[in-house]
């Protein structure tokens, strides 16, 4: 269970999150929505500390701390206990695509190599990738990379994986692999909190559609209630235009 | 006096017998140059408190001073204070008659410090944030994260300037004929100070110099394939 509590940042005078309160049961795929620049990013990199909220709580199962005045061992344990799958895939580069899933299970979590090797080809089986063990980051499609990214995130078992835009840097045809894979992620009852433009994914995955606009929650609901019946403005704005309902007739 | 290639091999010989001179002041500078230059670079990456701030001060200001002022002011500050503590210790004064190619060495290395220092820190800065952040998300820490992920990249990047700065070093340890220091260079000349085939002995000198420098180019283009072998098929990759 996640729970984030009027969450704040600013960048110099530009506020990003004006307080942003979050709940994530388990189990449940929460997905963000929103324009660019309204903060869902900054929202996803704030839960595992890789930027630091000016105020605001935060939980995470059993363990709460303050965004502010959180220690080194906190946020530790904070990023111990999520994991995050980037937009542009940030596989180590000097390791290949066993040892990128290895690294943090061996290095972080103290499993022998031996252990953690079996996990990592457990998990590179599962996302597709079993004839590819030894392929270097390069040697690999963005399709494949972000998969490995995904055996990587899941390999580390949290208590919930961040996925900031996992699609928004692939070539259209590779997209598809990538979505399919989370999907699978999704039906093992995963904790997953994603930010994505993919509407069909969020309408089909998603327990739970949080649309986010200038630094605050507009609206959230399940994916039917967003989708079809958005309450407010904003939100109904934003859908057709991303949507592009068709509806005009010749 | 026509130019005679027979003394070269003479000048050649007596030359080779100082090849440990300037290995000495050339390897051991540039790993000590690694050693404490890496630390100051990731201090100053990582923006720490007051070490980042002085080396911000520090390295600018000594990389403006040409290495043969090195050589000559650590000969100074180091034989200058010794000279006054000899006249009340004894032990002073065995310091005092040290060879000079230990001055060498520590002028050498403070020159190689501020030198690999810097390339160090643009190594760092070749690896992309994206990395460190992805270290953090699985939970390394920041040290973890330099030693398993970063330092690795950045090595590969620093291979060649470092070779750069390595050969920079073996020139430049020529120099330190200006503190009376036998080396390749020296040796050379004194062979030349008997049969006054000067031309001769500076071939003599240019020539081990060239193989050193052509050796080292060799290690590092083998060492750099290496450490670059995951980028190996990034040029196939559509």
């Amino acid at each position: 269970m996640i729970r984030v509590r009027d969450a704040r940042k600013s960048f110099g005078k530009n506020e990003v999150l004006r307080g942003v309160s979050l709940d994530v049961k388990k189990g449940e795929v929460v997905v963000i929505l929103g324009p660019s620049g309204s903060g869902k990013t900054t929202l996803l990199r704030c839960i595992n500390f890789l930027e630091n909220a000016d105020d605001g709580e935060l939980t995470i199962g059993d363990l709460s701390v303050r965004f502010k005045h959180a220690t080194k061992r906190e946020i530790l344990s904070v990023r111990r206990r999520t994991a995050m799958v980037f937009q542009n895939y940030n596989l180590f580069n000097n390791k290949n695509a066993l040892e990128n899933v290895m690294e943090g299970l061996v290095t972080a979590r103290g499993i022998p190599v031996s252990e953690a090797r079996e996990t990592a080809k457990r998990e590179l089986d599962k996302v597709g990738l079993s004839d590819k063990y030894e392929a270097w980051p390069s040697q690999l499609s963005g399709g494949q990379q972000q998969r490995v990214a995904i055996a990587r995130a899941v390999s580390l078992n949290p208590e919930v994986i961040l996925f900031d835009e996992p699609t928004s840097a692939l070539d259209p045809e590779l997209v598809g692999e990538v979505l399919a894979v989370m999907r699978d992620v999704a039906r093992e009852g995963i904790t997953m909190v994603v930010v994505t433009h993919e509407m069909s994914f969020a309408s089909d995955i998603a327990d739970h559609v949080v649309f986010m606009d200038g630094g605050v929650i507009v609206e959230e609901g399940t994916p039917r209630e967003i989708f079809t019946r958005p309450k407010e403005q904003r939100t109904r704005q934003f859908l057709d235009r991303i949507l592009l309902k068709y509806d005009y007739a010749i | 006096m026509t130019f005679d290639a027979s003394y070269i091999l003479v000048s050649l010989k007596v030359a080779l017998r100082y090849l440990h001179v300037t290995l000495l002041l050339s390897v051991i500078p540039l790993l000590a140059g690694i050693a404490l230059g890496t630390p100051i670079a990731v201090c100053r990456k990582f923006r720490m408190r007051f070490t980042s701030q002085a080396a911000g001060v520090l390295i600018p200001t000594l990389r403006g001073i040409p290495l043969v002022l090195y050589v000559l002011i650590l000969n100074f500050l180091i034989l200058k204070p010794l000279d006054m503590l000899a006249q009340h210790y004894a032990w002073a004064d065995r310091l005092r008659m040290m060879n000079s190619i230990h001055i060498g060495i520590v002028a050498m290395s403070a020159y190689a410090t501020v030198t690999i220092s810097e390339t160090m820190r643009s190594a760092l800065n070749s690896v992309p944030d994206g990395q460190y952040e992805a270290c953090f998300s699985v939970g390394l820490t920041r040290g973890q994260a330099l030693r398993r992920i970063v330092m690795p990249q950045a090595l590969a990047f620093a291979v060649p300037v470092l070779c750069n700065n390595f050969i920079g070093l073996i020139k430049g340890s020529s120099i330190v004929y200006v503190i009376a220091i036998l080396d390749v260079l020296n040796g050379a000349m004194s062979s030349a100070q008997i049969n006054y085939r000067f031309l001769e002995a500076y071939i003599a000198a240019a020539l081990i110099y060239w193989v050193l420098c052509i050796s080292v180019e060799r290690a590092s283009w083998l060492l750099e394939r290496r450490l670059r072998r995951h980028r190996a098929e990034l040029t196939t990759r559509g």
